[in-house]
């Protein structure tokens, strides 16, 4: 596939069906370079664009978790997103949003104990 | 008969104080260079010694370690595999990071916790987990163990105590558990002996103006201007 084709698809555009295949974090970080390569002639190391969107990923990650779990005991699925993106949003004691925490990789495990607690007393 | 006879008696007063005054040879230079030199040469073996008596009780306290959680597993791996992922869920692993430590797919644990079986080895490879983070936690009081083998073992290498798992170097996260050697790079120059090259990079994360990161070149001429954002 050319990298010319390569584009963001908009949420409205992407239907609900079986997931065959996807790429994987490693997978995606290669395409960014490759992709930024394509731009600019520049080449940027994996793992630092691992460290960059590692916040981003892990969000993604908790949100698959959130909805997969609030729609099983019954809530509708934009109902869900709409509820995790408030309370990642939100701040917790420490003063800091949620979302902010998941770019320090030592406080990540930490949020999603905290999302899961929620879940199962939700 | 002989005419030497022995003095079998203990010597009188007088012929203590008559007895010819011993001469002592006058030390000189080279004398005391020679001593000092002995005793340079018998630290150094006492040093060698100690040294190879420390790698000796390393390796047995290492090979301890290992046997411990050896033992540890086979208790957890008789437990329900749900049980032992909620285990994990508890402490705040991911699911992609349960499913890559133990090298399968993220929706292979999904049906493990929903009760599917799994192969021996599969489950073995749980139960080794768990029996990892309870050893950690509990030997070693380590508070957080989840957001502690999520962290880079190292500030220079993006190499964290999940990827020496998912390598099967657990006998690695079980040294920087007990802090053995106390300088995390000897683990990562056993785990990946050319780190330092291979993550070596101009290139580095920062804060950029809208509060996201980004990367840069860290040459002090290109400090001000980032690269890619």
């Amino acid at each position: 596939m050319s990298a010319e084709a390569l584009e963001a698809p908009g949420s409205p555009s992407l239907l609900s069906e079986r997931r065959i295949a996807c790429l994987s974090p490693y997978g995606i970080h290669l395409l960014q370079q490759r992709f930024i390569w394509y731009l600019t002639r520049f080449l940027v190391p994996t793992h630092r664009l691992a460290e960059a969107t590692a916040a981003v990923f892990e969000e993604a990650e908790l949100e698959e978790e959130w909805v997969i779990r609030a729609t099983e005991r019954g809530a509708e699925r934009h109902t869900s997103v709409e509820a995790f993106h408030e309370w990642v949003r939100s701040s917790d004691e420490s003063g800091t949003s949620r979302q902010e925490q998941l770019a320090d990789p030592q406080r990540r495990a930490g949020i999603r104990r905290a999302m899961r607690l929620h879940l199962a007393h939700g | 008969m002989s005419t030497v006879s022995r003095i079998e008696d203990e010597p009188t007063g007088a012929s203590v104080g008559h007895a010819p005054p011993r001469l002592e040879r006058t030390r000189t230079i080279q004398d005391v260079v020679d001593d000092i030199g002995f005793l340079r040469n018998h630290s150094e073996l006492l040093v060698n010694d100690s040294r190879n008596l420390h790698e000796s009780i390393g390796r047995m306290h290492s090979d301890s370690l290992e046997e411990e959680l050896r033992s540890v597993t086979v208790r957890h791996a008789r437990e329900r595999l749900p049980s032992l992922l909620d285990r994990l869920s508890t402490l705040g692993f991911s699911w992609r990071d349960i499913a890559w430590i133990c090298g399968v797919s993220v929706p292979a644990v999904r049906k493990w916790r929903q009760g599917e079986s799994a192969t021996g080895e599969n489950r073995q490879r749980v139960a080794r987990v768990v029996a990892l983070c309870e050893i950690a936690a509990e030997r070693y009081h380590i508070a957080d163990v989840a957001g502690w083998l999520e962290t880079p073992v190292h500030p220079e290498a993006p190499i964290s105590g999940l990827d020496l798992m998912a390598s099967e170097r657990f006998d690695l996260v079980l040294a920087l558990a007990c802090e053995q050697p106390g300088d995390p790079e000897q683990v990562l120059d056993e785990f990946e002996p050319d780190w330092r090259v291979r993550y070596r990079s101009d290139v580095e994360v920062f804060t950029a103006a809208d509060g996201l990161p980004g990367l840069r070149l860290t040459s002090p001429d290109d400090q001000s201007a980032p690269v890619v954002c």
